[in-house]
């Protein structure tokens, strides 16, 4: 990928997330950085803020729900992350992930839950909130335009119809 | 919670959500290079919230 081809990418990037509002807006690469993967994020919790730790690049405290994080050509592959409530030191209460992706992989994280401990119909103790990865790429045998919809409440199911 | 995808939709298209009794409008256009878009519905004290974000890559800014 070329340097020109990198600084448009991250140019309508950002001006695609802008226009949407209510973004966060990563920092512009250098011409030296080699992109490898692009992750943004969608926090559809169902609690009134959280805090995401992106181990080793960045913290984010206090992130209402709702909020949205720019991806970008980011120059490593792995990723560590870090999802609880706001106020929940507890390491029980926290989701965690650790992905490894694919070189110039596109994804998009969703959060959500609500951060209570449940039962699962074992009986075993989980904790109802995830870390859900979609690639941006579609999958073989998919075409555009694809719609993808995240049922992120706690305790409900959801009928979609097109 | 889980995810439900759909592809091979027209350039623009609204999908109703019905949960909790309550029919949510989700309309979307498909602008170029835009051809993936996720929606997530989450639960804003005890209303139906959702939010929508474009998914675009390295690829999609070559084709420009």
């Amino acid at each position: 990928m070329s340097s020109f081809t990198r600084s448009v990418f991250c140019l309508c990037a950002f001006l695609i997330c802008l226009k949407q509002g209510d973004v966060f807006a990563e920092e512009a690469p250098s011409d030296h950085v080699v992109p490898a993967s692009n992750i943004q994020f969608i926090n559809a919790t169902s609690v009134n803020a959280v805090d995401l730790t992106l181990k080793n690049i960045r913290d984010y405290r206090n992130l209402k729900q709702g909020t949205r994080i720019s991806g970008g050509a980011f120059p490593f592959l792995a990723w560590g992350i870090r999802l609880s409530a706001v106020g929940n030191a507890d390491s029980k209460l926290e989701a965690k992930a650790d992905l490894t992706v694919q070189n110039l992989a596109s994804i998009t994280i969703v959060l959500v839950g609500d951060f209570v401990l449940v039962k699962d119909p074992g009986g075993k103790e989980i904790l109802r909130a995830a870390i859900i990865t979609l690639p941006n790429n579609l999958e073989p045998g998919q075409k555009a335009n694809r719609l993808t919809i995240v049922n992120g409440l706690p305790t409900s199911a959801v009928r979609i119809e097109i | 919670m889980s995810v439900s995808g759909f592809d091979k939709l027209p350039a623009s298209v609204t999908a109703i959500a019905k949960a909790e009794n309550i029919s949510i409008s989700l309309p979307v256009d498909f602008v170029a290079p835009v051809r993936s878009v996720v929606i997530a519905l989450y639960k804003r004290g005890e209303k139906i919230d959702f939010v929508a974000m474009s998914q675009l890559t390295f690829d999609d800014f070559d084709r420009r």
